[in-house]
């Protein structure tokens, strides 16, 4: 049965020993690499590599560059992608907390505006819009 | 002090001599012209002969060393120079795409130097001197100044990255002809394989380039962009599709343009 992150980390609180805390939970804190988590996630939405990419307007190599492990994208890129694959609120922060990105947070402005466009579901083009309009970066 | 002279009396520190007019102080050598001129004639000879000496010594220590040994015929081949000894053997190469590989390095190796012959590209690059700092990624000598050349085998071999980087103005079209080379190489051996060359603009020249993307100045092409791409027809390899993505990009440095070619083959 999997533990949930608030149990592990009551664990991780008590432990007197944090190796006898990580030879019992090793199983719970999984080592994937971003490429397999992209992979998995395309293989549960059955989109192609090159659709993403389109969709996130990435330049077509450097997508193909990110799937393959070859390349660690800076975490606006990675939303990009991310959008491009049209994932969920809830898949994008686990995609974003599983690979040590910084999960969105409602309060920062930028994280604000991605939240809103992924829930409702906008493009890329119409997030970086949104996110001229406001004065920050966009995407990508 | 007295005149070494005239013998007359003089102060101690007198530097000539009141009654004769002599100079007291020290004589200086001068050298005559003549013997200044044989000095430097000798020291030039001696030079000449060292150096002389030195590269007799060069050549003769480099000719008693072993020629590089021929690349075997197998998947093996020996060490020489920068050459990475390599061998990697069928098992090592873990498919996680579910596709076979396109092509392993060995045999990459034979078929780009085959394919660089028929497109008579030898001049170009040195696919014989290929090294490999890991097993997945090669390095290919350019005879281009200043560019790079590598390829990486990636997803045991179903995924292929290739690029042929820090071209110029003068040295792009000679790079695109090794990317020509690089596919033709992969795809060596696949019925109705695309051709590179096929879809490559004829001619593309930085005032061509700068005229796709609308700019006057290139300072203004920014720091890196896509100017050109092109996706060749998939070719149904291992029970799948693999197909070719060529991308030209662009680079404003301060010293100039640079363009830099990709090469993707994989699966879509």
């Amino acid at each position: 049965m999997a533990k949930d992150t608030a149990h592990l980390l009551e664990e991780l609180r008590n432990c007197a020993d944090f190796r006898s805390f990580y030879r019992e939970n090793e199983e719970y804190l999984p080592k994937r690499t971003l490429a397999a988590v992209l992979q998995q996630l395309m293989q549960k939405h059955s989109i192609k590599k090159s659709e993403a990419i389109r969709r996130a307007e990435l330049s077509e190599v450097y997508g193909y560059q990110i799937f393959s492990g070859l390349r660690v994208p800076e975490r606006k890129k990675l939303l990009a992608l991310a959008v491009g694959m049209q994932l969920d609120l809830e898949e994008m922060q686990t995609l974003l907390k599983t690979t040590g990105y910084a999960p969105l947070y409602a309060k920062n402005p930028f994280d604000c505006i991605v939240i809103f466009g992924v829930c409702k579901r906008l493009t890329v083009a119409e997030l970086n819009d949104m996110l001229y309009d406001y004065e920050m970066e966009t995407l990508g | 002090m007295k005149c070494p002279y005239c013998g007359a009396e003089l102060q101690e520190n007198a530097r000539f001599c009141l009654y004769c007019m002599k100079s007291l102080q020290d004589k200086q050598t001068i050298e005559s012209p003549q013997r200044k001129k044989r000095l430097w004639r000798m020291v030039s000879i001696a030079a000449a002969a060292a150096v002389a000496i030195a590269a007799a010594l060069f050549f003769l220590l480099r000719q008693e060393a072993p020629a590089p040994e021929a690349k075997a015929e197998s998947t093996q081949w020996s060490e020489s120079g920068e050459t990475l000894a390599a061998t990697v053997e069928p098992t090592q190469w873990t498919v996680s795409s579910g596709l076979p590989p396109i092509i392993d390095p060995n045999t990459f190796f034979f078929s780009a130097a085959q394919q660089s012959k028929r497109l008579e590209a030898d001049d170009l690059w040195e696919p014989a001197s290929m090294w490999f700092p890991d097993e997945t990624r090669a390095v290919v000598p350019l005879n281009l100044q200043e560019a790079d050349c590598q390829v990486l085998f990636l997803e045991g071999g179903s995924t292929i990255f290739a690029s042929v980087t820090n071209l110029t103005d003068d040295t792009l079209a000679d790079g695109q002809r090794i990317a020509d080379c690089i596919t033709a190489a992969v795809y060596d051996g696949i019925a109705d394989a695309p051709s590179l060359q096929d879809v490559l603009p004829a001619e593309q020249t930085e005032t061509s380039l700068l005229a796709l993307l609308q700019l006057d100045d290139p300072a203004d092409a920014g720091r890196v962009t896509c100017v050109a791409r092109c996706r060749l027809e998939p070719v149904s390899y291992g029970g799948g599709q693999q197909y070719l993505l060529y991308e030209l990009r662009t680079r404003s440095c301060e010293d100039g343009i640079y363009y830099d070619i990709f090469l993707y083959f994989g699966q879509e």
